[in-house]
């Protein structure tokens, strides 16, 4: 009898306890929010987690087909961008002018004649370093801090302004926000205005990897540095 | 996100851990309460048994067994009872009522022990049964699953193995301790059974008088 009461009390307390567990744990909640460092280092994919989509997480030559390709896209974004000139009308029967296909046709052979091949020779692009592209009087070589990485997922590079013939290195403090998009921007080292200011609106429209939505949404600091080289 | 939500993520295989774990508790709880009980002052006891038995005060002894209530006073009881029939008798009275005490302390330990190892082979079969919904997740989206996709599977695993692993180690360490206490009870109810016959061989040398035989059977 004692013992057929102890069985029963037993599992009563058995089943409360579990049923208290179950309601303490309704109680208790967590966030899985990850912590992020407010300052941190940018990558073009080539460091970090593998397997990102976009640009980063490809391997360098791909990355360079990438920039490639980018840049062919702005170049076909300007020739389209053309404005469209009235058509001629030849009133002299004497004096013909060409007609205006041949004309477009030779437009668009300049336009691709200027867009260089996307595929590099395997013996031209041995033994060099992902270094975003190469044309024009910028050296794309990037200095960046911090401890985290955060991805770029598109950057236009800064063009070396008309009249200035200085070799400097612009340093520039900005902060990435929460949707990957580019806010404050400081500059560190005060050298020339122009620089500067091309440095400056060409890093206002890179775009960063946002930050995940289970992630602390705050604004990340990058130290970068544009060094301006002449050709 | 509470705690009870990712439980449930866990899918069906944490009913039957669930279930185990209540079961476990009970039998946790009940074999304590029963095994605090049995367990008495062993040397206190001998010494009143022996100075009773050493008097010839068979009944006196009888009900001092009586109202100590625990396994050893038992079989000192059963084995007392069968005197007038010979030691022969008391012998076997006290083995089997040992026997019988013995499976009493022992009951509910199997299905303990059963747990212990069941429910960590539950935890696994969650762990399989979450991996295969997750090859079949990236099988259905043909090879491009996002690891949220994933997560659900991934969570299952994960979930059943941890309270599988949780419910098994718990079980089993108090089935160890629990069997350890039996053994050492069962050594004890050796220790005062042997003393009891030992005293009764001694005092049978001396005359028994009829009022002294007078048992309750």
């Amino acid at each position: 009898m004692f013992k057929k009461n102890t069985q029963n009390i037993s599992y009563l307390i058995s089943f409360g306890f579990h049923l208290a567990l179950l309601l303490i744990f309704m109680a208790i909640n967590f966030s899985t929010q990850t912590e992020n460092t407010e300052y941190i280092t940018v990558g073009f994919g080539s460091f970090g987690n593998p397997g990102l989509s976009g640009a980063a997480g490809k391997s360098a030559q791909q990355r360079d087909e990438v920039a490639e390709i980018e840049k062919q896209k702005v170049q076909t974004d300007k020739e389209e961008k053309k404005v469209e000139l009235p058509k001629t009308v030849n009133f002299d029967q004497q004096n013909p002018i060409p007609a205006a296909s041949n004309k477009k046709e030779k437009e668009e052979k300049t336009a691709i004649e200027k867009v260089k091949p996307l595929k590099k020779t395997e013996s031209e692009s041995r033994g060099e370093e992902f270094a975003g592209s190469r044309f024009g009087s910028f050296g794309f070589q990037i200095d960046f801090g911090g401890k985290g990485i955060r991805k770029i997922y598109s950057y236009i590079l800064p063009q070396y302004p008309e009249g200035v013939s200085k070799e400097i290195d612009v340093k520039l403090k900005f902060t990435i926000m929460p949707d990957g998009t580019v806010g404050k921007i400081f500059p560190l080292i005060k050298a020339d205005a122009k620089l500067e200011m091309a440095a400056i609106n060409s890093l206002r429209q890179w775009r960063f990897e946002p930050l995940p939505p289970n992630a602390k949404q705050i604004e990340q600091s990058v130290v970068i540095t544009f060094p301006y080289r002449l050709k | 996100m509470n705690l009870l939500s990712i439980l449930v993520k866990g899918g069906w295989v944490m009913l039957p851990i669930f279930l185990s774990s209540i079961i476990a508790v009970a039998i946790i709880i009940e074999r304590y309460i029963i095994l605090k009980k049995a367990s008495i002052n062993v040397p206190s006891f001998l010494i009143k048994i022996r100075n009773l038995l050493k008097r010839g005060d068979i009944k006196g002894a009888i009900e001092y067994c009586m109202e100590e209530k625990s396994p050893m006073s038992n079989i000192v009881k059963k084995g007392l009872k069968k005197y007038k029939f010979g030691h022969q008798r008391v012998m076997e009275a006290i083995e089997s009522a040992g026997k019988q005490e013995i499976s009493r302390l022992e009951r509910g330990l199997p299905v303990l022990a059963t747990i212990s190892g069941v429910a960590p082979l539950l935890g696994f079969l969650g762990t399989v049964t979450g991996m295969i919904s997750a090859f079949m997740k990236i099988q259905d989206l043909q090879g491009s699953a996002s690891p949220s996709d994933l997560a659900g599977g991934i969570w299952e695993a994960l979930l059943t193995t941890a309270f599988g692993l949780i419910v098994g180690i718990i079980a089993l360490t108090f089935y160890n301790y629990f069997v350890s206490r039996v053994n050492k009870l069962v050594i004890e109810m050796e220790l005062i059974s042997n003393d009891v016959v030992d005293v009764l061989e001694e005092s049978s040398k001396k005359e028994i008088t009829d009022d002294n035989l007078e048992i309750e059977l």
